[in-house]
C-alpha cells in the first residue's frame, strides 16, 4: 500500500532528512547520503572563505537530493529573515528549516521569536519547517501562521538523548493529526528514530547521530533500516501495553499430566 | 575606491562590478549569494550592480549543517 511522505506538495523518496554539519569529509557526505536513503539534506550559509575546499552544494547536486537551508545560529526573528531571504537566493528553493535560538546551552528554540518570523516568511511565499518544541501554544500559533509541517525537538541539538519528553510529543502527535510532525534534534541512536517513527511521527530529521558515529555511513544505513522499520510498524498498529501478563499461548484444554520423572 | 567585503576593509578600482567582485572571491559558482548594504542582491543582476565607495558587501557560500 503506497504511503508517500509529502511536503508542500512534493514527494520525498526517504522519511530520514539527513543533517550534514560536522560530518568528517565530503566524500563521507556522499556515501552516507547513499546508505541512508535521504531524499534531503539540510546546509547552513556562512561568509565565503576562499581556503575552503569542495563544495556541499557539489555533493547534494551529484545524489540529486533535496537541499533544505536552515537558519542556524540566528537570535531574532530579523536575523531569521535576512538569512532565509539569502538562502533562498543562494539554493534557489523556498524551503527553510526555520531555526531561532533561545541560548547556547540547550540551542533550543525561542519561540516568540520563531512565530514571528515564521508569519513573516510564510507570507512572502516561503515554505516554512520550524524547529520547535513539544509545545502546544508554540505549536498552535505556527500552524496559524501557515505553517503545514512542524519539527519539534527529541532533545536539545546534538545531545544524544533521544525522545526526553514522549508524553509531550504523543499529545502533539493525537493534537495535530493532519499536521506533518518531523522529529528535529537529540537523536542519538536508531532506536530513538525508531521510537519516534512508531509514534506516528512522519519523518526525522537527524545528523550529530551520524556525523559523530565511529562509522557514519554504516551509521548512515542503520538509521535508514530503523526509520522504515518504525514506520512500518506505525501503520500497522503496535500492541497495547499491558499490566500484567496475558499468555499467548491457548489458557484451554491442557493435559492433566501427574509431573514430575519416575 | 574603498569597501568592506566580508567585514575586510578592501581597494577596488571604480565601478568594479559585484560580478567582478564575486569572480575575485572565488564565489561566483552556484551555492554563492551576496548581500549590498544589508540588501541581497539577485545573481541575474549581478553583472549590472555596480559597487560603490564605502559599500558593505556580504559573500555567502553554502556550508555543512544540521
Amino acid at each position: 500500500m503506497p504511503d508517500p511522505f509529502m511536503i508542500a506538495g512534493t514527494e520525498l523518496g526517504s522519511r530520514l532528512i539527513l543533517g550534514t554539519g560536522g560530518a568528517p569529509s565530503m566524500q563521507v557526505i556522499d556515501q552516507a547520503i547513499v546508505a541512508s536513503g535521504t531524499a534531503m539534506c539540510t546546509v547552513a550559509m556562512r561568509r565565503a572563505d576562499a581556503a575552503t575546499g569542495g563544495s556541499i552544494i557539489d555533493v547534494i547536486d551529484r545524489r540529486g537530493v533535496r537541499v533544505l537551508p536552515n537558519t542556524a545560529g540566528c537570535r531574532t526573528a530579523k536575523e531569521a529573515v535576512a538569512t532565509a531571504e539569502m538562502a533562498r537566493e543562494l539554493f534557489g528553493t523556498p524551503w527553510i528549516k526555520l531555526e531561532v535560538i533561545a541560548n547556547d546551552d540547550t540551542l533550543q528554540p525561542e519561540l516568540f521569536g520563531l512565530v514571528e518570523a515564521a508569519t513573516i516568511l510564510v507570507a512572502d511565499g516561503f515554505k516554512v519547517l520550524p524547529y520547535t518544541t513539544e509545545d502546544l501554544s508554540a505549536a498552535e500559533k505556527l500552524a496559524g501562521a501557515g505553517c503545514t509541517v512542524l519539527m519539534p525537538w527529541a532533545s536539545p541539538i546534538g545531545s544524544a538523548r533521544g525522545l526526553i519528553n514522549r508524553d509531550g510529543l504523543k499529545t502533539l502527535r493525537a493534537y495535530f493529526p493532519d499536521t506533518t510532525l518531523i522529529i528535529d534534534a537529540g537523536i542519538g541512536a536508531p532506536s530513538h528514530a525508531a521510537q519516534a517513527m512508531e509514534m506516528g511521527f512522519d519523518a526525522v530529521l537527524l545528523n550529530s547521530a551520524v556525523a559523530q558515529a565511529r562509522d557514519p555511513v554504516a551509521m548512515a544505513r542503520a538509521f535508514g533500516l530503523a526509520i522504515e522499520a518504525g514506520r512500518g510498524a506505525w501503520r500497522a498498529g503496535v500492541m497495547a501495553r499491558q499490566d500484567f501478563a496475558v499468555a499467548s499461548t491457548p489458557v484451554g484444554g491442557e493435559p492433566v499430566l501427574l509431573g514430575g520423572l519416575s | 575606491m574603498n569597501l568592506t567585503v566580508n567585514g575586510t576593509p578592501q581597494t577596488l578600482p571604480e565601478r568594479t562590478t559585484l560580478a567582478e567582485l564575486m569572480v575575485r572571491e572565488n564565489a561566483a559558482s552556484r551555492g554563492s549569494a551576496a548581500a549590498v548594504n544589508g540588501v541581497v542582491v539577485p545573481r541575474g543582476s549581478w553583472d549590472a550592480f555596480v559597487l560603490a565607495d564605502g559599500s558593505s558587501v556580504e559573500v555567502l557560500t553554502a556550508v555543512q549543517g544540521g
